[in-house]
């Protein structure tokens, strides 16, 4: 398989580093469907505010496979809009990216896709372990009293 | 102070996901869900499949942004179908999936869940499907597996449609089958559904949902 064909694969889905460089924020596709889970990012944030006695939220720790269809930006924009007037207003959204997992087809061994799909043990072709680099978790939140 | 959570988002439609999993289950039907570009020829797979499957009741969720086309052309055909339209929603999701049902009211049989012409979102949203089933069409191109990995790498099985335009198009079906083979297993069937036409490969899928339909398990069911 050449090298050429991989690096189409898992070209940066967020466009983050795409033809207008990098860190410009994506116009491109409006990301409906990260309303509802922004939604759902503020009544999780908000539970563990109240549980927890705190007055603020003030960072936000979301974990976001890299085959995720979920948009940074699009959950930033949502946010700051939703979160307004709430104990989450102007928290820092942190967004980690997880990779996905691949098998490699000659040795077998598992590793996490960085940049290419050889094995980096044998060098060998891999194939993508399903089901896998999906994660979308919020990992933790920081608030103060 | 940092306060470790762990929670998973889309726990709301994963959780409606697993209550229609269990409806579906109780009722002995076979889900599946059907993605695709708009244009793949989801709605003709669906309609010749169930000509296939003469002994096997097929019903239709049928999800689009607008307009009741589909579901009234499937329902000509004597197929019972419901329409949802998402009003603007790229995808469904489990919340709106039991109406349709409830609508169709189907206690045994295959049930489509047409989705939402679109080769991205739907691929976020576990409708509580037994089977994912993408229409692929050759016109799209042969590199679409290489750039939408989400989508291809969460099919169980591909219907590769639209074959009989391979030469107009140039399809190199190799590259196709590498695109694919590099993030999923998947079965790929190929088909040809010209209207007025006999399918060509129709054959192959509708004996693939029905071998899945026969697998359902045979447990207690709601009468």
């Amino acid at each position: 398989m050449r090298p050429l064909l991989w690096l189409l694969l898992f070209r940066d889905p967020r466009g983050r580093n795409g033809p207008r460089g990098p860190g410009r924020k994506r116009m491109g596709r409006m990301g409906m469907h990260e309303l509802p889970v922004v939604l759902d990012i503020i009544r999780v944030a908000d539970e563990a505010a109240e549980k927890n006695g705190f007055r603020k939220i003030t960072k936000i720790d979301l974990v976001i496979g890299e085959l995720s269809s979920i948009v940074d930006e699009s959950v930033q924009m949502y946010f700051e809009i939703a979160a307004k007037d709430g104990p989450c207003s102007g928290a820092e959204l942190v967004f980690e990216h997880r990779p996905a997992l691949l098998k490699c087809r000659d040795c077998g061994r598992t590793f996490p896709h960085a940049k290419s799909f050889c094995c980096p043990v044998c060098g060998g072709d891999s194939v993508l372990v399903k089901g896998t680099g999906r994660e979308f978790y919020i990992r933790s939140v920081d608030g103060q009293t | 102070m940092e306060v470790i959570l762990m929670k998973e988002l889309l726990e709301a439609n994963d959780k409606l996901a697993e209550e229609n999993r269990a409806y579906f289950s109780s009722r002995h039907l076979l889900a599946v869900n059907l993605m695709g570009s708009p244009g793949a020829g989801k709605t003709t797979l669906i309609s010749a499949v169930a000509r296939e499957l003469p002994d096997i009741p097929v019903g239709v969720i049928e999800g689009d942004i607008a307009s009741s086309i589909d579901a009234e052309s499937l329902t000509k055909q004597g197929i019972p179908s419901s329409q949802i339209n998402t009003r603007g929603e790229c995808h469904l999701d489990s919340r709106v999936i039991r109406q349709g049902a409830d609508r169709i009211d189907m206690r045994d049989g295959i049930v489509f869940i047409e989705n939402v012409g679109n080769l991205i979102c739907p691929a976020e949203f576990d409708l509580g499907e037994n089977i994912r089933l993408l229409a692929a069409s050759v016109p799209e191109g042969d590199d679409k597996p290489f750039k939408y990995v989400p989508m291809f790498s969460y099919a169980d099985a591909v219907v590769l449609t639209k074959c009989d335009l391979r030469d107009a198009v140039g399809f190199d079906g190799p590259n196709f089958l590498r695109g694919l083979r590099a993030v999923s297993q998947a079965p790929v069937f190929e088909v040809s559904l010209k209207k007025g036409r006999d399918g060509e490969g129709i054959g192959a899928v509708a004996a693939y949902l029905r071998e899945q339909y026969e697998a359902l398990a045979t447990g207690p069911r709601e009468n």
